[in-house]
């Protein structure tokens, strides 16, 4: 057979080899392309409804819609230190679909491996719950993880699947992602645990400043999500994150922390007590610097009761103790107030003018008050009688008959309408949540009978809380102005700008001018000379009053008792409020303000040391 | 018989071409807006570039088709020796760079010297083959024909498997058409074949007998089951779900939803956004574009009367064929995932130019085609 003709270069006919090689080529290159015709036939056409629904699947996976956490915004104290503050941290995903999405299982292996060697996880646990829920794309398996560990194993996962890619193993790390959160986080642990309060694991605040303030704390969450445009192209909305404000307290953290340490030590102490608290304010604008009980706990495990017996916790129930422990004893207690709540009797009476500055009073022990079927007793601190007293002696004495008698001569309406307007039997409205209601608890001019007003008058048969005395007493030794206590003084923003700042307005009046300078004068000489020694700090005028109350049941002869005082007698800054609850004394030997007016010396010396 | 200039314009290949050229950047407009906004800020960026690309193609075909083929011809060995030089530096050049090995700079423009290669072979194989008269059976000529149709072929190979490929079938196939022997062509297309029925177990095979590595018993296999390998046969599958949900009359022109998530759409894998926006009647339509150039192509072929220029032709139609072949193959997912462009509409400069100088030489072939006048 020919393949070249006669001049060597030309083709020698149609039916040479050349040419039929030529149309062999032709028809294995046309048979070729009705390959590609009935392929492409069979994904567009017989698949095409198979492929379209993938496609539009595949962009609500990519493109679904993903929350944007905001950020809660802290809490600050006075001086603008953080008290609570929200850290990022990250929620661990796994993705089983993902991982189980290879015949050859490529995934499963290395990423059991990964996360075992990086957070220890249990790899049995890993293999049942991936290979459970394998239809699943979604599992939170571990929360709040902080962003170095993250980092931890996005590093040895990036390692990992560069080794395996140079080994030639099939193996990836895959199907492990990490979805971004905030974790609430108190740098002082337990510093003015109950007056903070915490978040919830959940988001939920429970108690403290934390929840009466959760609107401004909280922000509103975003959302980031894709839709087909115009054009079918893909665009991804976000719709931002707004962050919570920060709160910036009157919290003074100095004073917290000397207020906490000094009622510790008492608890602590040789004596000690079912509980103590105490309680700094600034009398002249209602500014509460700190709030301490006994009862702490860590904020930033507040369910933790390691501490404790197993049994006793299982005997009293955890739910009772995380309660207690929570509470905020200065709001929400309430209890009987004692000889503190003699300032209200003694500024009425003087403010009034039944009483003169040179009254004379006598007392023999007791009064006798008679409803003319029957007579009764009431008795004095001295059983044995304070005998002749000045009016400012009565209460510097703490003398009850002196008190009992000016109630009644200011009579029972009289004295109801100071008790209210000192703020008695009404809530205080400080910012936080859970205030004791104690309208209850006090006596109104319709339901006070004559042994009601003498025992009110020196404090006993109505309950109020420390926060309500406290007030009252600011108003009283301040000219007479009432402020609502608070704790908030400025919300901003996270970049630290103004939304509103928080003063609190004179409420009402309560004592006249005057009045108010002559109890000053009467607390600085019950300090000097009277109940009170035990406040005195060297070269401060201090004043102060003491308090001692029998608890409910009076059977159980268990006491209360308390010390109120300021600063300086001229011109106060500083009220201090510390009451003690059941010392761990037996009966009557319980009842000594003294307890709680050496510790009013110790916050009060200490707290004014550095402030001189 | 006397010799007359034939003096035709080639309308038919030219035109078809220009049909090509204008309906692929009609596709390429849309497929490289992601692209384009991604890298440059400029949803036309290369959009225009390829545009300039085209013209200065285009140009250069019809400058090509009016300069007679013999006049360069003699320089064919020259011109095969200059690129095989090209090749085997970039080759090195590449292998020290670790990467970037198929390209190289030349007055700062960056050149493919592979896609060049693929022509000097196609233009001094012709030469030499008409030389040796079709001779196979002398030694001296057989190996002389080995060398200069294989050489390049594994140098190509080294470091671009797919230009590889393509120079051992065109030149493979230029030397079937001329030989006289059956059984050797028998034994690679039986070869071929079989390797393509049977990848998946002989993959399997060849890896436990340590001859292949993991990760190309991989490839093998996300490439019959590419499903199973989400992360390795990505592309491919997002091609394919292209392709499919084009269905019949397709998304619309600029709806694709796929390209935003295949990578490069305007490269290798434009002929899915093809289907997913213009449906199977664009793909068909370009399927039959394909077809006239390459029958036109392969038609001048068979009338030539020189072998020599039979020879040309018949390799360039073999070329235009091959890379239309292996890219939609590999798109619609027949062949194992290797980058080859689509003649005329994938973006990129090498490929195109060399693609229009061809298209020039044929338009030459005819111009200056002898008829003989009996």
């Amino acid at each position: 057979m020919k393949i070249f003709g006669k001049k060597e270069k030309k083709v020698s006919g149609p039916e040479s080899l050349i040419k039929r090689r030529l149309l062999l080529v032709n028809i294995i290159i046309a048979i070729i392309f009705v390959l590609l015709g009935i392929r492409i036939y069979y994904l567009m056409v017989i698949n095409g409804d198979y492929y379209n629904r993938v496609v539009l699947s595949q962009r609500q996976i990519s493109y679904n819609s993903q929350v944007l956490p905001s950020r809660r915004g802290d809490i600050l104290d006075s001086d603008g230190n953080l008290l609570a503050t929200s850290i990022k941290v990250y929620n661990l995903i796994i993705d089983p679909k993902v991982i189980t999405s290879t015949k050859d299982n490529r995934y499963v292996n290395a990423t059991i491996d990964a996360l075992s060697d990086v957070y220890d996880y249990n790899r049995l646990e890993l293999r049942n719950l991936i290979e459970e829920k394998s239809d699943k794309a979604y599992i939170r398996y571990a929360r709040k993880i902080s962003k170095e560990e993250k980092e931890k194993f996005e590093n040895y996962r990036d390692k990992k699947n560069e080794e395996y890619k140079k080994l030639g193993v099939n193996d990836r790390i895959n199907g492990v992602w990490f979805e971004e959160e905030y974790k609430r986080y108190y740098p002082n642990d337990t510093l003015a645990s109950n007056v903070i309060g915490f978040v919830n694991g959940d988001g939920v605040s429970v108690m403290g400043l934390e929840q009466y303030y959760d609107a401004e704390l909280s922000g509103v969450n975003g959302r980031k999500y894709g839709y087909l445009g115009d054009n079918y192209e893909l665009e991804s909305v976000s719709k931002k994150a707004i962050d919570g404000y920060n709160i910036v307290t009157t919290i003074d953290q100095r004073m917290q922390r000397i207020c906490e340490e000094k009622i510790n030590e008492w608890k602590n102490g040789e004596i000690g007590s079912k509980s103590a608290s105490a309680l700094i304010m600034n009398p002249n604008n209602g500014e509460i610097y700190a709030m301490a009980s006994t009862n702490s706990f860590n904020l930033n495990d507040p369910r933790d009761l390691s501490d404790l017996d197993e049994e006793y916790v299982k005997e009293v129930g955890k739910e009772n103790i995380w309660f207690s422990r929570w509470k905020n004893i200065p709001v929400q207690d309430t209890y009987e107030p004692g000889s503190t709540a003699k300032i209200v009797t003694y500024s009425a009476a003087i403010d009034e003018n039944v009483v003169k500055s040179d009254e004379e009073f006598e007392c023999k022990g007791f009064i006798e008050l008679d409803d003319g079927e029957h007579k009764w007793r009431i008795r004095c601190v001295n059983r044995n009688g304070h005998g002749h007293l000045s009016l400012m002696e009565t209460l510097t004495k703490s003398c009850n008959i002196g008190m009992a008698e000016m109630a009644e001569a200011l009579g029972a309406n009289t004295f109801i309408k100071y008790q209210k307007t000192f703020g008695f039997g009404q809530f205080t409205n400080i910012d936080l949540p859970n205030e004791a209601n104690t309208s209850k608890f006090v006596h109104n001019e319709s339901n006070i009978g004559r042994t009601d007003l003498s025992t009110n008058s020196f404090g006993q048969n109505f309950n109020c809380t420390m926060v309500q005395l406290a007030a009252a007493f600011s108003s009283a030794i301040n000219g007479g102005k009432y402020y609502e206590p608070h704790l908030v003084k400025r919300i901003e923003n996270q970049n630290g700008t103004y939304i509103k700042q928080i003063v609190k307005p004179i409420l009402r009046k309560t004592i006249s001018e005057s009045t108010s300078k002559y109890l000053r004068e009467s607390l600085f000489e019950t300090v000097e000379t009277g109940t009170g020694k035990f406040a005195q700090i060297k070269n401060r005028n201090i004043g102060g009053k003491t308090g001692t109350a029998e608890k409910l049941p009076r059977a159980d002869k268990n006491y209360l008792v308390s010390f109120i005082g300021f600063d300086d007698k001229d011109s106060p800054n500083l009220v201090c409020y510390v009451v003690v609850d059941q010392p761990n004394l037996e009966g009557e030997a319980q009842a000594s303000a003294t307890f709680a007016t050496k510790i009013f010396h110790d916050i009060m010396k200490e707290v004014l040391s550095e402030n001189e | 018989m006397t010799k007359l200039k034939n003096k035709k314009f080639e309308y038919i290949t030219f035109t078809t071409v220009l049909f090509l050229v204008f309906f692929g950047l009609i596709v390429l407009y849309s497929a490289s807006s992601i692209s384009s906004s991604r890298l440059y800020d400029n949803p036309i960026y290369l959009f225009v570039r390829q545009s300039f690309f085209c013209l200065i193609g285009v140009l250069l075909a019809v400058v090509i088709s009016f300069i007679p083929y013999k006049l360069y011809s003699k320089f064919a060995k020259y011109i095969f020796i200059v690129c095989l030089m090209f090749v085997v530096v970039t080759a090195f050049a590449g292998r020290i760079s670790r990467g970037a090995s198929r390209w190289m700079m030349l007055r700062g423009v960056i050149f493919q010297p592979s896609e060049l290669m693929k022509l000097a072979m196609i233009i001094y194989l012709s030469k030499v083959i008409t030389e040796i008269k079709g001779d196979f059976e002398n030694k001296e000529n057989l190996f002389r024909i080995m060398m200069i149709a294989y050489i390049p072929t594994l140098v190509v190979a080294l470091s671009n498997l797919s230009t590889g490929i393509i120079l051992f079938i065109i030149s493979t196939s230029m030397i079937f058409i001329v030989s006289k022997k059956k059984l050797i062509f028998l034994f690679i297309i039986t070869l071929i074949v079989v390797a393509y029925l049977f990848a998946s177990p002989m993959a399997n095979l060849l890896s436990s007998a340590g001859l292949l590595k993991n990760y190309q018993v991989g490839r093998i296999l996300a490439w019959k089951e590419p499903e199973n390998y989400p992360d390795i046969a990505y592309q491919t599958l997002q091609g394919l779900y292209a392709i499919g949900s084009g269905r019949i009359s397709g998304r619309g022109y600029l709806k694709s939803i796929q390209k935003s998530l295949i990578p490069e759409a305007q490269n290798d894998m434009i002929f899915t956004i093809l289907c997913e926006e213009l449906g199977m009647v664009g793909a068909v339509a370009f399927l039959v574009l394909y077809l006239i150039l390459i029958y036109r192509i392969f038609y001048i072929s068979f009338r030539q009367k020189e072998i020599s220029l039979m020879l040309l032709t018949f390799g360039i139609g073999v070329h235009i064929a091959l890379q239309t072949i292996l890219n939609i193959g590999v798109v619609t997912n027949l062949l194992p995932n290797t980058g080859v462009t689509l003649p005329f509409v994938s973006y990129g400069g090498s490929s195109l130019l060399v693609m229009f100088m061809e298209i020039g030489i044929v338009m030459s072939v005819v111009r200056y085609e002898r008829v003989d006048n009996e």
